[in-house]
């Protein structure tokens, strides 16, 4: 596979110790959105030649027919830039820095970076019934200074990734961790 | 004899519904390539934003040519 730099300031000698995405229960969810609108479609083609038959029949049809064209066409284009949103929002966690690549919609896309030595701490955070069974949660990482807070949100095991990025701020204090 | 009670596609309400789908198409497109673009630009992997990219456009070819053709129909 073809893999290039995952982010515009990823360096040469840069490592990527992890790449986290949200857990794919949401993606799940907005699927299952998804095919509320799809059932729509199934049920107009079930229902609707009960209620209104004359819509099936000609010239209606043609119209129908090209109206149910253009929603399907709707529906391809939702799923596609869905999944899309869903792939290119990521966080990375290097033996340099943790990148927060936030893309909002298709034009719009906001990358964050704090370097280890700005971190302070590192808090993870499972809340509720179906982040206990799927194992989500939030990992939140304090910043030196008046840095804004950099939360992972919603990323599958989120306690090995708080271990991950604490052990990764260790090495690169070194081994004491007062350098 | 006409019935004035029955609805006959004219000229003109194919020119409407003609011009109605194809600015449907141009938005649709629109938003489509962008996506496209964007996908392929910040994607990690290049192949399998290839492959989805190719399977959306499949799909949106197929179902906007199937579109003319009702088109043409009406």
């Amino acid at each position: 596979m073809n893999i290039k730099k995952l982010f515009p300031s990823q360096e040469e000698d840069e490592v990527i110790i992890l790449v986290a995405r949200e857990h794919w229960f949401f993606m799940f969810t907005r699927v299952l959105a998804w095919l509320i609108f799809v059932a729509v479609l199934f049920l107009f083609d079930r229902y609707a030649p009960q209620f209104i038959p004359k819509l099936f029949e000609a010239p209606y049809l043609n119209f129908v027919n090209l109206g149910k064209n253009i929603y399907v066409m709707f529906l391809v284009l939702g799923l596609f830039m869905l999944w899309t949103i869903y792939y290119l929002n990521v966080q990375i966690v290097t033996n340099k820095r943790i990148v927060d690549i936030w893309q909002k919609g298709i034009f719009s896309q906001r990358i964050s970076e704090l370097t280890l030595p700005n971190i302070e701490d590192v808090t993870s955070e499972v809340k509720g019934f179906w982040a206990t069974v799927l194992g989500y949660g939030n990992v939140e990482i304090q910043t030196a200074g008046e840095k804004e807070n950099f939360i992972f949100q919603s990323v599958p095991e989120p306690r090995e990734i708080e271990k991950m990025i604490i052990n990764q701020t260790g090495l690169y204090h070194g081994p004491r961790g007062n350098e | 004899m006409q019935d004035f009670n029955t609805f006959n596609p004219s000229t003109l309400t194919q020119t409407i519904v003609g011009f109605v789908f194809y600015a449907v198409v141009v938005l649709i497109t629109f938003f489509g390539f962008s996506t496209v673009f964007v996908l392929i630009k910040n994607g990690r992997s290049r192949a399998l934003s290839f492959a989805v990219a190719v399977l959306y456009l499949v799909f949106f070819l197929t179902i906007a040519a199937q579109g003319v053709g009702i088109l043409n129909s009406i």
